[in-house]
């Protein structure tokens, strides 16, 4: 069902979804995982026509661990002025997973990594591994490079010889 | 489940609008329709060379089979599943095999085709679910656990056949035994405990 000597580069989830990249020999394969369901979806080096780089803060993420963070520090801050102020250290602590994802989200952001394709497309996305989503970019548009560079010999080979320039017509008669 | 989205063609990687690939320049790039910025390496694929189909009138006397779908066209090979002979049109072959394009559509359908199959049942997850809800409600154990083992055993054969390590599944299914026997023990405990409690009120 899956190819052999692939290799995962990545791997990321979205609320409702699992996402696990690999590098096939002939291009980037992304498995989603939903309920139990994995659909697989195919890049081949042969078809990419752009790889893109870009960096996104996705808002709904900031949003929502936001507003995680800030009622929990909310509720917090009200007991803090009561007599209950060790309780307020246990909502302290249930924020901090929030507080801690929206800043390293705000100042990090999510890196993706796009190949284009004419028929298809996948995005390999990165949480913190900045170092590693440079390498990842340079080596598949260098492999990629390769790729169509090979083909383009093979294909050179392939095509059937030119066929033999008309010979030159006589000269017409003198007018 | 995800229901894959048409794809027509390149498009911005923020927002997912039509691209005009002549546009884009390798280095930085803003979408038109989200303005959003990004950086791009552009390649030119070569395009494949247009292979002519043979003609049986072409072929000669010894390559003079015709194609069973195009008469005309010269057979190249036959059918791995129905034995038709095909011509280069007809001719589905994925590295798997040649097929006649019914038979490779009927072949796929039924997951025949191991690089064609692009969606697929998480036997390995849905077994770890049921051992982690054992292990949370030992209670229910002995029902989530044997469910939880036939799956693993399922998720076994699955990744053999896909040549991929079983090693974790194998490991998941000991610990789904172990934690089988444990709830097993716990539920005789309590039972023996509540007849002990009950001699005892007696």
């Amino acid at each position: 069902m899956t190819t052999p000597n692939r290799t995962r580069i990545a791997r990321w989830s979205t609320a409702i979804e699992r996402h696990i990249a690999y590098r096939i020999p002939e291009g980037v394969e992304v498995e989603t995982s939903q309920n139990y369901e994995v659909v697989r979806r195919r890049v081949f080096f042969d078809d990419v026509v752009m790889i893109t780089l870009h960096r996104e803060h996705t808002p709904l993420y900031l949003v929502l661990t936001g507003l995680f963070a800030l009622i929990f520090i909310m509720i917090g801050f009200g007991l803090l002025f009561t007599e209950l102020k060790v309780a307020s250290i246990y909502f302290f602590a249930i924020a901090s997973p929030g507080v801690i994802a929206f800043v390293l989200r705000l100042l990090f952001g999510m890196d993706v990594i796009t190949l284009i394709g004419g028929r298809s497309k996948a995005s390999i996305r990165f949480g913190l591994r900045k170092g590693r989503v440079r390498e990842l970019y340079g080596s598949l548009c260098a492999e990629v490079a390769e790729n169509h560079r090979r083909l383009a010999r093979e294909y050179a080979q392939e095509a059937p010889p030119l066929e033999a320039p008309l010979p030159d017509l006589p000269p017409g008669p003198p007018a | 489940m995800t229901i894959p989205g048409i794809y027509t063609g390149p498009q911005c990687p923020r927002c997912s609008a039509p691209l005009q690939t002549e546009a884009v320049r390798s280095g930085r790039n803003y979408c038109l329709a989200c303005s959003g910025e990004f950086e791009a390496t552009t390649f030119h694929p070569p395009e494949r060379p247009v292979r002519p189909v043979t003609e049986v009138i072409a072929s000669g006397p010894e390559g003079a089979s015709s194609c069973a779908n195009h008469a005309r066209n010269a057979a190249v090979t036959s059918c791995q599943r129905c034995g038709l002979l095909i011509c280069s049109l007809c001719d589905m072959n994925i590295g798997e095999g040649s097929f006649c394009p019914p038979c490779f559509e009927r072949v796929r359908s039924e997951g025949g085709l191991r690089t064609a199959v692009t969606r697929y049942r998480d036997y390995a997850g849905m077994s770890r679910i049921c051992f982690l809800f054992g292990l949370l409600c030992f209670w229910v154990s002995p029902l989530v656990v044997p469910l939880g083992l036939y799956l693993g055993t399922k998720a076994v054969r699955q990744r053999r056949d896909e040549g991929r390590s079983v090693t974790g599944v194998i490991l998941f299914n000991i610990f789904g035994v172990l934690e089988l026997a444990g709830g097993l023990f716990m539920i005789g405990l309590i039972v023996w405990n509540m007849i002990q409690t009950a001699k005892g009120v007696r």
